[in-house]
């Protein structure tokens, strides 16, 4: 009974460090690899790292686009799903995380009739609709309780941008066409 | 206090999620159900209190952090003014049947537990903050805008990605004089601001 336990345990370790992924592109080029940040690896030697923080994380979802040369990662918290981006640009990886317009909250309560603060926004990867728009649903609770899906496109915008201090491209990465379900 | 990723929080989940194990952290004291004791009759009458809107929380203890050793620079992130939001996540003695949007964790863990928001004055990050290079650890100031009172706190929980910076833990909150119901709702509407100094998670605290 005791193996049988510790066969369980053993299995249910793997399981759970399953976060520690390795997801490769569709040319086989790059992985994606997490232990206690997510990097891009390239022939076995790690590239670029695109999140450096992965504590309170509980899962990670990764989407690479059809040319390998972008990927989208969902690193998924008990409240909130934080998108962040990796993309080639010139033979050299950057990186962006997905901030959107502070009213889209209001907005997307506006159309919903939700009330009351957000206390969770989930969101999950969908399919690529191009090379550089990828579909993502979502799921707000309000205080009140009251739950809104919705879905929008993450584009790539492919525009100049400012890097900030902490090497995230501004702008690089954009939630668009967001729509109530 | 030994700062470590939670990366077994999971596997313990599934553990305890296939052996029928209860939750016990959501038992408002934290223990498992059984017999009702005084303390659980106590705690009853706390939750009626609690949903009728009248208990004040005005003593949640010091900000349990303290305030960093070095200088640390100019902030990474600064929320502005905004309305303050307390998060109760992390606090044993809080529950769902309290703050509906209650969680019995926390992203960051001291000793591997959940940061509880009564001891400990943290700040909640969300991906604005997360773009300024602000990570789980890092040291935070907040100030209440109204009266200019100031706790240094720790980020320590993760938010919706688009929520406005200002939600704070119970303790930050009682440190700048914030008032709040145990369901998490603050007495007004006080305002503050939130400052984050990215990569300071190492700096010890005085």
């Amino acid at each position: 009974m005791r193996i049988l336990s510790l066969q369980l345990t053993i299995l249910l370790l793997l399981v759970a460090n399953g976060s520690a992924q390795s997801v490769a592109s569709p040319n086989g080029q790059y992985t994606i690899e997490s232990g206690t940040a997510t990097r891009i690896v390239e022939h076995g030697a790690p590239v670029f790292t695109v999140v450096d923080d992965l504590q309170g994380v509980r899962r990670l979802d990764v989407r690479w686009s059809p040319d390998s040369s972008r990927v989208v990662i969902a690193t998924d918290f008990v409240r909130g799903t934080y998108i962040y981006a990796a993309y080639l640009r010139d033979g050299k990886w950057e990186r962006a995380l997905e901030v959107d317009p502070p009213a889209l909250y209001d907005d997307l309560a506006k159309r919903a009739g939700g009330s009351g603060r957000v206390v969770k926004d989930l969101r999950a990867l969908g399919h690529w609709l191009d090379k550089r728009q990828l579909a993502i649903n979502g799921n707000l609770t309000f205080s009140s309780q009251e739950q809104v899906a919705f879905n929008y496109i993450l584009t790539f915008t492919d525009a100049p941008t400012q890097v900030s201090r902490a090497g995230f491209s501004e702008g690089a990465v954009k939630g668009q066409d967001f729509h109530t379900r | 206090m030994v700062r470590s990723v939670p990366r077994w929080s999971v596997a313990i989940l599934l553990i305890a999620s296939i052996s029928g194990c209860d939750d016990s952290s959501s038992q408002p004291s934290g223990r498992a159900s059984g017999t009702p004791t005084q303390s659980d009759l106590t705690q009853g009458q706390q939750i009626g209190n609690a949903v009728s809107g009248t208990q004040l929380v005005t003593n949640a203890g010091d900000a349990g952090f303290g305030s960093p050793q070095d200088q640390l620079g100019d902030p990474s992130f600064s929320s502005g003014t905004q309305v303050a939001r307390i998060d109760t996540d992390g606090d044993p003695n809080e529950s769902t049947a309290y703050d509906q949007s209650y969680n019995p964790e926390t992203s960051g863990t001291i000793d591997g537990q959940p940061v509880d928001s009564s001891q400990y004055a943290y700040v909640v990050r969300n991906a604005a903050m997360a773009a300024a290079g602000v990570q789980i650890g890092d040291w935070a100031l907040v100030t209440n805008a109204d009266t200019g009172a100031q706790v240094w706190a720790r980020v320590e929980d993760n938010g919706p990605a688009n929520a406005p910076a200002g939600e704070i833990s119970e303790a930050a909150a009682t440190a700048v004089g914030i008032q709040f119901q145990q369901n998490s709702n603050t007495v007004g509407n006080p305002m503050v601001t939130v400052q984050a100094f990215a990569h300071t998670g190492s700096v010890p605290a005085n």
